[in-house]
C-alpha cells in the first residue's frame, strides 16, 4: 500500500508531456528490436537473449528515471559530479586495458556485460558544465578553467577512443551552453576558434574521420554499401512498411540494431511510423522549452538547453546519417536503440530533465 | 516584489562606500541588490533569447528530416525487381515425366578480405597448398575484399576452416547442374553467373522466379534418338547430325537432337560449331522429301496426273547448263506411285509443270514452307525462298532445291500432310493444347499419301527404313551442296522422313545427315536409303513401343486435362 502511494504521488509530481512519448518510444524500441534480434539470436522471442536483454534494460531505464526524478536538484548536482568522475575513470581504465588486448576501447567488459562508460559522462558533464557556467558568469572567476578542463579531459578520451560523433555532440551543446550566458567576446572568440582547430586537425590526423567525410561529398572512395542498403530500406517500406519483421534489406545491415535502428523501422512499418517518431521526439523538447522561457533560474535554463539539446542532437544526427544528410556516425537513437549504456545514459538525461521541470515549478 | 516592474536603474539606493586615495576609483555599495539582480535579469533574458534560437535551429533541422523522409517514401519501388528473394533457388527444367534437366544447387564461393588477415604470408602458403592452380594470390595486397573462387567443394570448405584466418569469408552462391550432360545441351543451354542461352536465356524470367519449366520432350525418347543418331554419325563419318521426334496431332516434340552437342556444366568447353542448334538453328536444301508436297497437290486438285505415265528415259533440260536425269532409275515408264516410290526427279517435274506455279505457291504459303516458323523458348532461323518465284525455281523446287528450310519447318509442314491437313504447331514448352487448327488439305489427300508413304517404305527408296512389325510410311531426301556456287557431286546431305503407324500417323520421325561419306562397300555414294533411312529404322524399333504400346499419346492428353 505505502508502495503504490509512492507511485501515484511521483506519477502526480512529473511532467507527463515529456514522460508519455518517452514511454511510447520505449515500446516502439522493444518492437524493432524484437525484428532486429532475429538476425542475432532464435526467431522465439521467449528464448531470444537479446531481445530479453533489452527488455531487461527497459525496465531498468524505466526505474532509473523513477529514481533520479524523486531526487532534488542538488542532490543531482551531486550525483552528476560523482557520476562523471566515476565515468572519468572507467574511461581511463578501459583506454589502459585496451592497449594492452588491442581490443574495442569504448567499452569495458565486465564477465557477464560490458558497459560504455563515455555514455554515463554526457548527462553528468551537461549538469557539471552548467554549474560552471552559472557560478562563471555571476562571480568571474576560475570557474571558466575547471569548464575548460573538463571539456578538454572527456575530448581527450573520445579522441583517442575514437568516438568522433559524440565528440562532436558533446563540444557543439557545450558551446551552445557558453552562448547562452553572455560572456566577453575577449574570452569567447578564443575559446571557439581553438575547438575548430582541433576538429580540423583531427580530420587532417585521423584518417577514418578523413575517410568518412569524403565519401559523404564524394560518395565513389570506398563501399557505400550501409548507406545505399539504408536509404533502400526507407524506399521499400513506403507509407505503410512491409510489417513487422518483414524487413529485407534493413536486415542486411550491420548495425540494424543500433545505428540504423531507423531505417529498420521505416521499412517494417513504414515512414508514417518515422514520422510519429520524429513528433515523439519533438513534443518533450517543445515541452522543455516552453518552460524554459517561463524559468527564472538561470542554472535550470542553462542546464535544461544543453540536456534537451544532446537529446535532440543525437536524434538528428542517428537519422540524418541513415537518410545520407551528414556523414555515415556511430551513434545510437534514444530510447529505441539496443545497447544498456545507451540506455541508462538516455533514463538518466530525462531524470535530470523531471527533476529540473519538477524544481523550477515548485519554485 | 519590485522586480517585476524593473524598468532601469534608480541611483537613490546606492552610495558611494569609499574613494580610494591613488587610483580614484569610486565602490558603491548595492544595498538592494539592485544592480545584481537588473544584471541577472539581463542575463536570463539574453540565455532565453538564444535558447530560442537554437530551439528554432533544431526544428529546422527536424522538419529538413521530414522533408528528406517524405521525398524517399514518395518513390518507392518494386522490392523483387532490385533485390531478387536469393533465398528463392532458380526454377528447374523438366522433361514431360518430371525428369530434371538442368537444376540448381546452393554452394559457397570464398572471398578474401585483406583486411582483416592475421599473417598474409601463411595465408598465402596455404591457399596454394589447396588450389595449386590459382595465380590470384598477389592481389592479397592490393585489393581489400575479392573473389578468390567460386564453387568450393566440402572438402576444399573443410581445409580453408582448418586455416582459421579471419580473413576468409564464404560466401553462399547458386551453381546451375545439368544432371543429364550432353542430352538436352541444345535445348537447356547453359547459364553461368550471368552468361546464359537457349531455354535459360529465353526464360529467365520465369525461371528466376523460382518456377519450373516443364518441357514436352522425354528423357528415354531423346536419349535412345541422341545413341542411335551418334552410331549413325560414326558409321557414315558425317559432319553433323540431326533428328525430331514430333507428335502430328498437336505439335508437341518429344525429342530434338542436334550433333555435335556440348556438356552445359562445362559451358568454356563449348566450341562454335557445337553450340548451334540444328534443328531450328540451321536450314538446308531438304531434296526428295518435298516431293510429297506435289503429291498433296496433285491429290488435293483430284488431278488426272494419278493415272498418267511419265517418260523418264530423257534427261530433262532445266537450263542451259543444267541437266535433269534419273540415272538411279531402271525404268523408262513410271506411272504416278513409282515416280514417288523410285524417287523420280524428272516426274516431279512434270507433275508441277501441269499444276502450275501459282498452285504450288498457294500450297507452300498455305502449309508454312514461305513463312518463317515461331517456335515458342527457341530460336529459329528463317527460311530461305527464292527470290522470284519463276519456272526455273518451281521446277526446281518441286524435287526440293532452290528453298533452304530449317528442319523443324519442313518436319511442320510434313506433319500437316499426314495428319488429315492440319496446321501444326511445333511445341516444345508443356502448354493446354488449343484444338482450333487451320485445316489446309482434305482428309481423303492425307490418306492418299499415307498410302503413298508406306509404298515408299514397302516397295521403293525407304526399304531400309521398314521396322518389323510396325507399319509406317516415309520418305527419303539426298541433296547435293553448294560448293564454290556450284551443286557439289561429293558433299551431300541425305535425310528421312517416316511416320507411324500408318492407319493414323500420331508420330513422325526426321533424321539428318550432313556430308555423310560412306566407306563400308564399293560404293562411295550416300543416299537417304542407305544412311538416314536406317537409323531411322533403328530410332522407331526402339521408341515406338514406348511411344504407342503404352499408349502415350492418350496419357500425355488426360495429363494436360
Amino acid at each position: 500500500m505505502k508502495n503504490n502511494h509512492l507511485s501515484v504521488s511521483w506519477w502526480r509530481s512529473i511532467d507527463k508531456i515529456i514522460f508519455i512519448p518517452i514511454l511510447i518510444l520505449l515500446f516502439i524500441g522493444i518492437i524493432a528490436i524484437s525484428s532486429a534480434s532475429q538476425k542475432f539470436g532464435t526467431i522465439n522471442l521467449k528464448s531470444n537473449l537479446m531481445w530479453n536483454k533489452h527488455l531487461i534494460f527497459c525496465i531498468l531505464s524505466l526505474f532509473t528515471i523513477f529514481i533520479i526524478s524523486k531526487l532534488s536538484t542538488k542532490q543531482i548536482i551531486i550525483l552528476s559530479i560523482s557520476l562523471f568522475s566515476l565515468s572519468i575513470i572507467l574511461c581511463f581504465t578501459a583506454l589502459i586495458i585496451s592497449q594492452e588486448t588491442k581490443g574495442a576501447t569504448r567499452w569495458l567488459n565486465f564477465i557477464y556485460f560490458s558497459i560504455q562508460p563515455s555514455e554515463l559522462a554526457k548527462p553528468t558533464f551537461i549538469i557539471l558544465s552548467s554549474l560552471l557556467f552559472v557560478r562563471y558568469k555571476i562571480k568571474e572567476d576560475f570557474s571558466l578553467i575547471i569548464n575548460l578542463f573538463c571539456l578538454s579531459l572527456i575530448s581527450l578520451i573520445l579522441i583517442m577512443q575514437p568516438d568522433f560523433g559524440m565528440l562532436i555532440l558533446i563540444c557543439v551543446v557545450w558551446v551552445i551552453q557558453l552562448l547562452t550566458i553572455n560572456i566577453k567576446s575577449k574570452i569567447l572568440y578564443p575559446i571557439i576558434s581553438a575547438i575548430l582547430g582541433i576538429f580540423l586537425l583531427c580530420f587532417f590526423i585521423l584518417d577514418h574521420v578523413r575517410f568518412r567525410i569524403m565519401n559523404y561529398l564524394f560518395s565513389g572512395i570506398g563501399d557505400n554499401y550501409q548507406i545505399t542498403k539504408s536509404i533502400d530500406s526507407f524506399k521499400s517500406g513506403g507509407f505503410f512498411g512491409q510489417g513487422i519483421g518483414e524487413g529485407i534489406i534493413s536486415k542486411k545491415l550491420p548495425d540494424s540494431h543500433s545505428d540504423f535502428v531507423y531505417a529498420l523501422i521505416s521499412e517494417e512499418l513504414g515512414i508514417i511510423v518515422a514520422i510519429i517518431i520524429l513528433f515523439l521526439y519533438m513534443i518533450p523538447y517543445i515541452r522543455i522549452h516552453y518552460i524554459c522561457q517561463r524559468s527564472s533560474n538561470l542554472f535550470i535554463i542553462t542546464s535544461l538547453t544543453g540536456l534537451s539539446n544532446i537529446f535532440l542532437f543525437q536524434t538528428i544526427i542517428n537519422i540524418s546519417s541513415t537518410l545520407n544528410i551528414i556523414p555515415t556516425k556511430g551513434m545510437t537513437l534514444p530510447f529505441i536503440s539496443y545497447g544498456g549504456s545507451s540506455l541508462f545514459s538516455s533514463a538518466l538525461l530525462i531524470g535530470f530533465i523531471l527533476v529540473l521541470i519538477k524544481d523550477d515549478i515548485n519554485e | 516584489m519590485t522586480e517585476k516592474n524593473f524598468t532601469g536603474l534608480v541611483y537613490d539606493n546606492i552610495f558611494p562606500r569609499s574613494i580610494g586615495k591613488e587610483s580614484k576609483k569610486i565602490y558603491f555599495h548595492d544595498s538592494n541588490d539592485l544592480i545584481r539582480n537588473s544584471r541577472k535579469e539581463e542575463i536570463k533574458k539574453f540565455a532565453k533569447k538564444t535558447n530560442l534560437l537554437f530551439f528554432f535551429i533544431s526544428l529546422a533541422f527536424l522538419m529538413f528530416i521530414l522533408i528528406n523522409l517524405l521525398k524517399i517514401s514518395l518513390n518507392k519501388f518494386d522490392l523483387n525487381q532490385i533485390y531478387p528473394k536469393t533465398d528463392i533457388s532458380r526454377g528447374e527444367i523438366l522433361d514431360r515425366n518430371g525428369e530434371v534437366l538442368a537444376t540448381s544447387i546452393k554452394t559457397k564461393d570464398l572471398y578474401i578480405n585483406s583486411r582483416n588477415i592475421l599473417d598474409k604470408g601463411k595465408l598465402s602458403m596455404k591457399l596454394k597448398e589447396i588450389f595449386p592452380n590459382k595465380e590470384s594470390l598477389p592481389k592479397l595486397n592490393k585489393k581489400k575484399y575479392f573473389l578468390f573462387k567460386k564453387y568450393l567443394s566440402i572438402d576444399e570448405i573443410n581445409k580453408l576452416k582448418k586455416i582459421g584466418d579471419p580473413g576468409i569469408v564464404f560466401q553462399t552462391s547458386e551453381k546451375r547442374i545439368y544432371p543429364q550432360h550432353n542430352i538436352f545441351s541444345h535445348l537447356t543451354g547453359f547459364k553461368i553467373d550471368k552468361l546464359k542461352s537457349k531455354l535459360e536465356n529465353n526464360f529467365d524470367s520465369t525461371l528466376s522466379l523460382g518456377k519450373d519449366l516443364k518441357l514436352t520432350v522425354d528423357l528415354k525418347v531423346q536419349n535412345i534418338v541422341r545413341d542411335e543418331l551418334i552410331k549413325g554419325l560414326e558409321i557414315y563419318n558425317a559432319k553433323s547430325a540431326l533428328s525430331i521426334v514430333m507428335n502430328v496431332k498437336n505439335g508437341e516434340i518429344l525429342s530434338m537432337v542436334s550433333l555435335p552437342d556440348f556438356d552445359p556444366n562445362f559451358p568454356k568447353t563449348i566450341q562454335d560449331f557445337t553450340e548451334n542448334n540444328l534443328v531450328t538453328e540451321a536450314r538446308y536444301e531438304m531434296g526428295s522429301t518435298l516431293k510429297m508436297f506435289n503429291a498433296a497437290l496433285a491429290f488435293e486438285l483430284k488431278s488426272n496426273l494419278i493415272r498418267k505415265n511419265f517418260d523418264i528415259s530423257q534427261g530433262y533440260q532445266l537450263t542451259n547448263k543444267n541437266t535433269i536425269s534419273d540415272s538411279h532409275i531402271n525404268l523408262d515408264k513410271i506411272n504416278f506411285d513409282q515416280a514417288f516410290v523410285h524417287s523420280s526427279n524428272i516426274a516431279s517435274i512434270k507433275i508441277i509443270e501441269e499444276i502450275g506455279i501459282e498452285k504450288q505457291k498457294e500450297l507452300f504459303k498455305n502449309i508454312g514452307l514461305i513463312d518463317n516458323p515461331n517456335v515458342n523458348g527457341l530460336n529459329v532461323v528463317s527460311n530461305k525462298g527464292p527470290r522470284i518465284w519463276n519456272d526455273t525455281y518451281s521446277k526446281s523446287m518441286s524435287y526440293g532445291y532452290g528453298i533452304s528450310l530449317s528442319p523443324i519447318s519442313l518436319v511442320s509442314s510434313f506433319a500437316t500432310l499426314v495428319n488429315g491437313g492440319k496446321i501444326v504447331t511445333p511445341n516444345i514448352i508443356k502448354t493446354k493444347l488449343n484444338g482450333n487448327k487451320k485445316k489446309v488439305l482434305s482428309n481423303e489427300t492425307s490418306k492418299q499419301i499415307n498410302i503413298l508413304l508406306e509404298k515408299v517404305v514397302k516397295n521403293g527408296t525407304g526399304k531400309t527404313a521398314a521396322v518389323a512389325g510396325l507399319k509406317l510410311g516415309g520418305k527419303t531426301g539426298t541433296s547435293k551442296k553448294v560448293e564454290n556456287g556450284q551443286y557439289s557431286e561429293k558433299k551431300v546431305i541425305t535425310s528421312f522422313i517416316g511416320v507411324f503407324p500408318i492407319e493414323d500417323p500420331n508420330f513422325l520421325t526426321f533424321v539428318l545427315f550432313d556430308e555423310p561419306q560412306r566407306n563400308t562397300g564399293l560404293s562411295l555414294e550416300s543416299f537417304g536409303s542407305n544412311t538416314a533411312a536406317p537409323t531411322f529404322s533403328k530410332i522407331v524399333s526402339k521408341i515406338s513401343p514406348i511411344l504407342i504400346q503404352n499408349n502415350y499419346f492418350k496419357y500425355s492428353r488426360n495429363e494436360s486435362r
